[in-house]
């Protein structure tokens, strides 16, 4: 089952004893009683109905066909390089950290870099809030055992794959790299830019963006050996630009591609067929217009980054067990 | 297919982009294209690189995808 829920019945889920992965509200899943589960805040879900943000259930992903012996484990920070080695063989694991806190922030610098990276499927998002509560309230995540509530650190549930199975980590960029755009690199690594080579000039990155009138809708997209990565804008300001994603020396970005239909994209990219858990971008919700619209038959909730090995944004993760 | 001994002088084609990679694993795909990038920013990394690289498709090889990278890349 993956879907929204009344709070009583996440509860009886939980009690259950099933192994679960919940999204919501804050208050929804501090009431929830201790169990198998890990939690992060977000409001905003699409469902085979449309999108919608919604703060009077939970969305609950039940993971009791993986069966077998399931593991839940916090880490604070400054031991998420651990994510990796800790795995079981043979297993997947599920991950959520608050947006914006020192995990997130740690994870999504050094996750490419973690011993025994990839080892096994890692999947997982970045909690958040409502986009109206920005500043005011604080995204976190629940590690169910004893309904710890967390505002930084991450929670994993660990699951075993069925024997024979090896997961595969999908992902859908809705976004190319726009072969008009110069190469951009950077000379450091981080959030937070101020210059950038273009093309192998130095060159005033906000300036450079606002020169191109480049819509912040729209992403840089690494080069990743094939597989497009992106840094997707959050504040273009006078003389800096941060983003929600640490950009890398040595990877080419290049400005995404304009779409003339992101929610069309959108669409055409997810109307398949998507059978395990998935994960989407709140980027993706607001400027593709996904509130109150149908894009497919997947649900899933749209968070504050996404996880996929390592932080992505505006990418759709879904994660294929049966193979 | 096992992963080749890192005296095997493609794994520096492949960091130095000398060699195109198709790779099917996503893991492969952000690995590889974290350590082209280090190497294209610091060319003395190269040798820390190469045991990286070949030290991650080797841990790996029992993957399906990842047998597919491998006689991709050297195949």
């Amino acid at each position: 089952m993956r879907q929204l829920i009344a709070p009583a019945v996440a509860r009886d889920l939980v009690l259950s004893g099933r192994p679960l992965l919940i999204a919501g509200d804050d208050a929804l899943l501090a009431a929830l009683p201790p169990g198998r589960w890990i939690g992060g805040t977000i409001p905003y879900f699409v469902t085979a109905d449309g999108g919608a943000c919604v703060r009077d259930r939970v969305f609950v992903d039940d993971l009791h066909g993986f069966g077998g012996d399931v593991r839940i484990r916090a880490y604070a920070a400054e031991d998420l390089f651990r994510v990796y080695a800790d795995a079981r063989p043979g297993t997947v694991r599920f991950i959520i950290m608050p947006a914006g806190s020192p995990a997130h922030l740690a994870f999504g610098m050094q996750a490419p870099s973690y011993p025994d990276f990839a080892s096994v499927p890692l999947v997982g998002w970045v909690s958040g809030v409502h986009l109206g509560e920005l500043g005011t309230a604080a995204p976190a995540v629940y590690a169910g055992p004893n309904a710890q509530r967390m505002a930084d650190g991450a929670v994993v549930l660990e699951v075993p794959l069925t024997a024979g199975r090896v997961g595969e980590v999908q992902i859908v960029n809705p976004f190319t790299a726009d072969p008009q755009s110069p190469e951009i690199r950077f000379e450091r690594a981080g959030l937070v830019q101020t210059s950038a080579l273009v093309d192998g000039r130095s060159t005033d990155f906000a300036a450079f963006l606002r020169q191109r009138s480049h819509p912040a809708s729209h992403p840089l997209v690494g080069d990743y050996c094939g597989a497009g990565v992106n840094a997707s804008f959050q504040d273009i300001a006078a003389d800096r630009v941060a983003l929600y994603a640490p950009v890398f020396p040595g990877v080419v970005y290049r400005l995404a591609r304009i779409l003339p239909d992101y929610r069309g994209t959108l669409a055409g990219g997810l109307g398949g067929t998507w059978n395990g858990t998935c994960f989407n971008c709140i980027l993706n919700y607001v400027h593709g217009g996904l509130d109150g619209k149908v894009i497919g038959s997947a649900a899933y909730p749209c968070t504050f980054g996404e996880i996929a090995y390592q932080l992505l944004n505006q990418t759709f993760v879904h994660l294929d067990a049966s193979v | 297919m096992n992963a080749p001994p890192i005296s095997h002088p493609r794994w520096a084609e492949i960091l130095q982009g000398k060699r195109a990679a198709e790779l099917k694993f996503l893991g492969a795909k952000l690995t590889l294209g974290r350590l082209k990038a280090s190497v294209a920013s610091n060319p003395a990394s190269l040798p820390t690189a190469t045991t990286e690289l070949r030290d991650f498709f080797a841990k790996l090889e029992h993957l399906p995808n990842v047998q597919a990278d491998l006689q991709s890349l050297f195949g």
